[in-house]
């Protein structure tokens, strides 16, 4: 197993493409749009442009002959450059998520990008495979379960021989929660608003057009066409709302129609994307807080986002993917979230403010509407309403973030819904959160009310502010944190 | 008011008093300085006229806040700081007018250390950071050689870590 190896020869050619995709603009506006130009610029430019096509192809294979790695027992070795051998160790301990990804054009070869990530913040803080077999990274990820297990059952469960057993058991057990219905889809597809990507999409398609072929003469004379003719302008409208429609549907499904919620004892697994297959696990333990959030319109279809705040990066180039799921039944989500973290269970018996704690609320100094005041009446006084709508709208919020907000302790775990307009329920429990902060200004303590905040583990730092709740209830919050009572590695006689 | 716990009972320093007058003078001094400057400046080659109000604005606005600060806020800092510890937590409470209370739990500190300026060094204090994966704390303005005791007592409590599970 230790021997060194090389990454798939398919990394040359994936490696490539994604840097033609990179320079594919250059390319319209050198070949394409000034395709007769004869200027001096366009023609150094296309010059430039062969020299940048031959540098990357061979660059590519250099990097890919220069590449190894070895698995090693505990950790990775990554060995890189040309002429400054870069070795990069990443031992297993560190990694916090593997996450594998599929696009369509390395399926038919069975092969995979991995990414390993590990909780550190500088830049080798992630490495992936960009194109390895799946049985390698199968292997691979073999390694780590098989390292994290044995590590486990090394320094926790010494005493106790036969748990090595059950966990095999239960490790094998991977339990499917979820995978979306046909009207999961089109409830996604109304809420994800794919279809109003058509609009710029199309407007793009247009202009680039337009720059080639003048399509603006034509263009006005359609127009003229369809000024004429109610009969038209009515098709018009209703093709274009099926086709936006159509397209909203089908994006939808390419992004969360194979969707996919599985988890055993260690590890949620999700997988996603129809054509672009992607993989990703998180820890369970790594799991901090799970927040649940719905929009306005998600709450009249029912429908929630789920998001499992984690230590150590979740990122997948730069999309987000602490989602579980963005558009899930809510009573599906209370029960995933109890069968997948039974110690976040979402309670429904919260608590609510009481009428203090939005007279408190309504005292607040609106400084966002005195700011936005300042600026319309310096600026642009004749748009002086917008100040009357941006008061409303303030006075609203606060409103409606009164009636929504709500509180609860509940054995372990501190359960939290804030916002109006956008509601997020977070949970957390009391040994996750790292910090409790109580705040109260001189205007709360009239009416005695006080802020709470507290502090999880992620990456950046998670924290949840509660406003104007009464002292009873932060004295609550405050025994109850105190009373934390925490399991100690290397047992009680630590001291 | 609090069951499981005992309220922080340890003061800072009353020597803090001297310490955050001076560091704030200092600080009032330099930028009333570049706002003279700029005044002058103003004056000289006349600039817009907004400009010469918003520094005049300024002015006024530092010499309240210089009054303040100076004057009245660190005797008052001092007074209401109140800091406690012991095996489970650190506490940090300050403030009456903007009560803030903060408890940190000792397992989840990732490290302590002292610092000391030049004006604390004179009055042989040291000022001590407590850092979390959240953020840094601090306690400002403790004996030098109490503060040493502190900082060795949370560095050994904070040495026990939680099974994470």
């Amino acid at each position: 197993m230790d021997q060194k190896k090389r990454m798939h020869p398919m990394m040359m050619p994936v490696s490539f493409f994604t840097s033609l995709k990179d320079i594919f603009f250059v390319f319209i506006i050198l070949f394409v749009i000034n395709y007769s130009s004869e200027a001096t610029w366009v023609e150094i430019g296309r010059i430039l442009f062969f020299v940048y096509l031959i540098y990357k192809f061979v660059s590519v294979i250099v990097t890919w002959w220069r590449t190894t790695y070895t698995i090693n027992e505990s950790f990775i070795e990554i060995e890189q450059g040309l002429f400054t051998r870069k070795h990069h160790q990443i031992p297993y301990d560190r990694i916090q998520n593997v996450q594998t990804n599929t696009p369509f054009y390395l399926r038919p070869f069975h092969l995979t990008a991995l990414t390993l990530e590990t909780g550190a913040e500088d830049e080798d803080s992630s490495f992936t495979f960009t194109a390895i077999t799946k049985e390698e990274a199968k292997q691979i990820e073999y390694v780590l379960d098989h390292y994290t297990k044995q590590k486990s059952s090394d320094t926790i469960d010494t005493n106790i021989i036969e748990t090595d057993e059950a966990q095999a058991m239960t490790k094998e057990e991977k339990v499917v929660h979820f995978n979306p219905t046909k009207k999961d889809i089109l409830k996604a597809s109304v809420l994800s608003f794919s279809y109003l990507l058509l609009i710029p999409v199309l407007a793009s398609l247009f202009s680039n057009i337009d720059e080639v072929y003048d399509l603006s003469a034509t263009g006005n004379k359609i127009i003229q066409f369809v000024k004429d003719s109610w009969f038209w302008i009515g098709t018009l409208i209703i093709l274009f709302i099926i086709v936006a429609i159509g397209f909203g549907i089908i994006r939808t499904y390419l992004k969360y129609g194979r969707y996919e919620i599985s988890s055993d004892h260690e590890r949620v697994y999700i997988r996603k994307g129809v054509l672009n297959e992607q993989h990703f696990s998180i820890r369970k333990q790594n799991v901090q807080a799970v927040h649940i959030e719905q929009s306005l319109l998600k709450r009249m279809l029912k429908i929630a986002e789920v998001k499992l705040i984690s230590a150590g990066g979740v990122d997948l180039s730069g999309e987000e993917v602490n989602s579980l799921y963005p558009f899930l039944p809510i009573h599906r989500a209370y029960t995933i979230i109890e069968e997948i973290l039974p110690e976040f269970q979402v309670q429904t018996n919260m608590e609510s403010l009481p009428k203090k704690s939005l007279v408190a609320r309504m005292c607040q100094i609106p400084v966002l509407w005195i700011i936005g005041t300042i600026i319309i009446v310096i600026f642009f006084p004749k748009w002086w309403p917008i100040s009357i709508i941006l008061f409303l709208f303030t006075i609203m919020s606060r409103l409606l973030d009164y009636y929504f907000t709500r509180f609860l302790i509940h054995g372990e775990t501190l359960q939290v819904r804030t916002g109006g307009i956008f509601m997020t329920t977070s949970i957390t429990t009391r040994e996750k959160i790292i910090e409790l902060k109580l705040e109260q200004n001189f205007i709360q303590k009239r009416f005695d009310l006080a802020n709470i905040e507290t502090a999880n583990r992620s990456k950046p730092v998670h924290t949840t502010p509660l406003y104007n709740i009464p002292m009873h209830m932060t004295q609550r919050a405050f025994i109850w944190y105190t009373g934390r009572n925490p399991r100690i590695e290397g047992g009680l006689d630590g001291e | 008011m609090y069951k499981n716990i005992e309220e922080p009972k340890r003061k800072i320093s009353p020597y803090a008093i001297n310490v955050w007058r001076i560091t704030n003078t200092i600080g009032h001094t330099i930028f009333l300085l570049i706002l003279v400057v700029l005044l002058i400046m103003d004056s000289h080659f006349a600039w817009y006229s907004w400009i010469s109000y918003v520094l005049w604005g300024l002015l006024g606005f530092t010499i309240i806040s210089a009054v303040w600060s100076i004057v009245f806020e660190p005797t008052l800092l001092q007074k209401y700081w109140r800091y406690g510890l012991n095996k489970e937590f650190v506490q940090l409470k300050h403030g009456r007018w903007n009560l803030a209370h903060q408890v940190i739990p000792m397992t989840k500190i990732q490290y302590v250390s002292l610092q000391q300026g030049p004006i604390l060094r004179k009055y042989g204090l040291s000022s001590i950071s407590i850092g979390t994966m959240a953020s840094t704390h601090e306690i400002p303005a403790i004996q030098e050689d109490e503060a040493k005791a502190i900082r060795n007592e949370i560095a050994e409590l904070a040495k026990v870590k939680e099974v994470e599970n």
